[in-house]
């Protein structure tokens, strides 16, 4: 672990404040993690300088060898802030189902089931040179990317970008082989590598990217590659695929473990199940709130996922046309919407809608 | 339903058709809590966690988040209802003591402080006239057993607390504390630069990094307990604490450079602190290659016989 210097920690104690300590409503409530965003907030700031009521908390949680899901505890998951959230996924999905099915025709069969990487092009605006119309991407991947010179507004941020997930450190090979190379060392998960070094459409577009709560009815919703079903690239999820029933299960915990594997858990803590990740680089950051999760890691990899990592939507902030490349190390996302990332310079990278614009400082 | 509403005067139709509601899930008239009773025990609970000016919303959310019929079970006690001690004694007689024993570790330590507590949640203590029962203070934000965990929490580290001042004449004789000499003050070894650039970099970490920090390196705590307390898993925790270790001496080291240190200058006064050096005086004093006390030659007062006792006069 590491050490700090002694004058940091002598600073950290002198800093410590004595005031009123919180009652012991408010103590176990923060305990059992079932006060409102803003409490749980207020409860910190007091804990971050009292030591005291930091030994009162500490000492209040269970017995580790008596940890049983309560039925109040089974009760809590049923309750109000679980329905109010599986309402909102809810209507994404209803959205998503309505985009999707749209441009079911231009797509290939279904995709199975299962943990997905969904990629979303953005479609230029009208100011754009780029008058291409959203293509899919079994299309794309047939295609020889072309570095289209973007003509941004002034001032206007690039907020997405469409990028292959490919492993950290290969290039963006255009070959077939190379793409079923990509699938097939992932672990499951669908995985959408594509051809060309540069990214194509990210570059070239200009504008605003939506995400996958806001997708408007010209935005596409390009399935990513299957390993088991190569040929049905391009599929569109359906809402049968958002079966995840987000607005049926628990509200999960996250945790990455110390070789950067995704793990979640339903019932508090007591059993773990590992989630594969959007792709090969390596995650040292998440931020979740509910069932919204974001993932940070090597290379400005940043990942969102609105449903509890069953799809994921790989977001590439991009400031005056500088994408994020170093690594996330920090990651606070307040609520679903607001978030900064920091890297290792110390970089923060804010934004303030679901990773639509970011702005840096 | 309407006529129950009507009954919790105040409010608008939402909020009192909500109360209404919580009256039955809590089944307050099971344990003899009237409707007004029970609406004023929902506004104690507003006044203490809400703003004069929360809106219906805001009101309507803390209500939902209670656990109501703990709620109504402890105030009912607290009441003096026969009926509901009799389920409260069944659910947490034995968790009480479960408590305690995980707190004190200690048997007897553990049955004194379940029975403190126990007398003082059914009040034995009486003010004005009237029965005061700790259950009284119990809110509803969290679950009832987690709200005695705590206070049994509590009252074990005021009771630790007290037991550390009583300590017996006999005791500190036997110790030698009496005459102990009373520790020097820490050197102070820290460049107000620093200190400036610590303070500074210290109030910038959000409340969660400072409590994890504070937590590790103040309180003792291990990294497992630190993520137990998170709900996460401890490697988090130890990446956490790696991160924000690198970043703080990342930041002050910044801070100092902004205050015209170089950049050297800066390492140097962060880590070099006399107080990091671990400086066994005593190995070094034995491992001296100095010769015997009588063997030494020509050095002094000392020297000059044996029988000669005076200590060196400096």
């Amino acid at each position: 672990m590491a050490k700090l210097p002694t004058s940091i920690v002598e600073r950290l104690r002198a800093t410590e404040k004595l005031s009123d300590h919180l009652d012991p409503d408010l103590i176990s409530a923060w305990v059992e993690n079932s006060l409102s965003r803003a409490d749980r907030a207020r409860v910190f700031e007091h804990l971050a300088y009292c030591g005291r009521c930091r030994d009162v908390s500490a000492l209040s949680l269970p017995d580790p060898a008596e940890v049983a899901v309560s039925p109040a505890t089974v009760s809590a998951w049923l309750g109000w802030p679980i329905l109010r959230w599986g309402a909102m996924a809810a209507c994404v999905l209803v959205v998503g189902a309505a985009i999707t099915l749209r441009h079911r025709s231009a797509s290939g069969p279904r995709q199975p089931a299962g943990p997905e990487i969904v990629a979303l092009e953005p479609q230029p605006s009208a100011a754009s040179p780029i008058s291409s119309p959203a293509r899919t991407v079994t299309e794309k991947r047939d295609e020889t990317r072309k570095s289209v010179p973007g003509k941004q507004e002034p001032g206007s941020p690039r907020a997405f970008a469409e990028k292959s997930a490919a492993p950290s450190g290969q290039s963006l090979a255009g070959s077939q082989a190379a793409e079923e190379q990509t699938v097939e060392s992932a672990h499951g998960m669908a995985v959408t590598s594509f051809p060309g070094p540069s990214t194509g459409l990210d570059e070239g577009v200009p504008g605003r990217a939506k995400n996958a709560r806001q997708v408007s009815g010209n935005a596409t919703l390009a399935k990513a590659v299957d390993g088991r079903a190569p040929q049905a690239a391009g599929a569109i999820p359906s809402p049968a695929d958002f079966e995840a029933g987000t607005a049926q299960k628990p509200v999960p915990r996250w945790t990455l473990a110390s070789d950067g594997t995704l793990e979640r858990s339903f019932d508090s803590g007591n059993t773990w199940e590992t989630v594969p990740a959007p792709s090969h680089a390596r995650f040292y950051v998440l931020s979740a709130h509910t069932m919204d999760i974001w993932l940070g890691g090597s290379a400005g990899a940043l990942y969102h996922s609105f449903d509890a990592g069953e799809h994921w939507v790989q977001v590439q902030p991009v400031v005056n046309g500088q994408p994020l490349t170093e690594d996330v190390i920090e990651m606070e996302f307040t609520d679903p919407e607001h978030g900064v990332v920091t890297t290792p310079t110390n970089q923060k990278w804010v934004t303030e809608d679901a990773g639509q614009i970011w702005k840096r400082k | 339903m309407e006529r129950n509403a009507a009954q919790f005067g105040g409010g608008g139709p939402a909020l009192a058709s909500a109360i209404a509601g919580l009256y039955e899930r809590g089944r307050a008239q099971e344990f003899g809590l009237t409707r007004e009773c029970f609406a004023q025990i929902l506004e104690e609970i507003r006044r203490k966690y809400l703003p004069r000016a929360a809106s219906e919303t805001e009101i309507l959310a803390l209500y939902s988040s209670l656990h109501v019929e703990e709620l109504v079970l402890a105030r009912a006690c607290a009441a003096g209802e026969e009926r509901a001690w009799d389920v409260f004694l069944t659910r947490y007689r034995e968790k009480l003591y479960d408590i305690a024993n995980y707190l004190a570790r200690d048997a007897s330590m553990s049955r004194e402080l379940a029975d403190s507590i126990y007398a003082d949640l059914y009040g034995i203590r009486e003010r004005n006239g009237e029965r005061v029962s700790k259950l009284a203070s119990y809110m509803g934000r969290g679950s009832l057993e987690g709200w005695l965990r705590t206070v049994m929490a509590q009252e074990y580290i005021n009771g630790y607390r007290r037991r550390r001042r009583l300590v017996s004449l006999d005791e500190e004789e036997e110790q030698g504390v009496q005459f102990e000499a009373a520790a020097p003050p820490p050197a102070k070894a820290v460049d107000p630069c620093l200190e400036a650039a610590t303070d500074e970099a210290l109030a910038e970490l959000s409340p969660e990094d400072r409590f994890v920090l504070a937590s590790y390196y103040l309180d003792s705590r291990t990294l497992a307990q630190i993520a137990r307390l998170l709900g996460v898993h401890e490697s988090t925790i130890s990446r956490k604490v790696d991160k924000l270790a690198a970043v703080l001496q990342k930041r002050i080291l910044d801070g100092m450079e902004r205050r015209g240190m170089s950049r050297r200058q800066a390492k140097e006064a962060l880590e070099v602190d006399v107080r990091d050096l671990k400086v066994d005086v005593r190995t070094l004093l034995q491992g001296a290659a100095s010769p015997p006390f009588f063997d030494k030659k020509a050095e002094g007062p000392l020297t000059k016989g044996r029988d000669e006792q005076r200590p060196v006069e400096t």
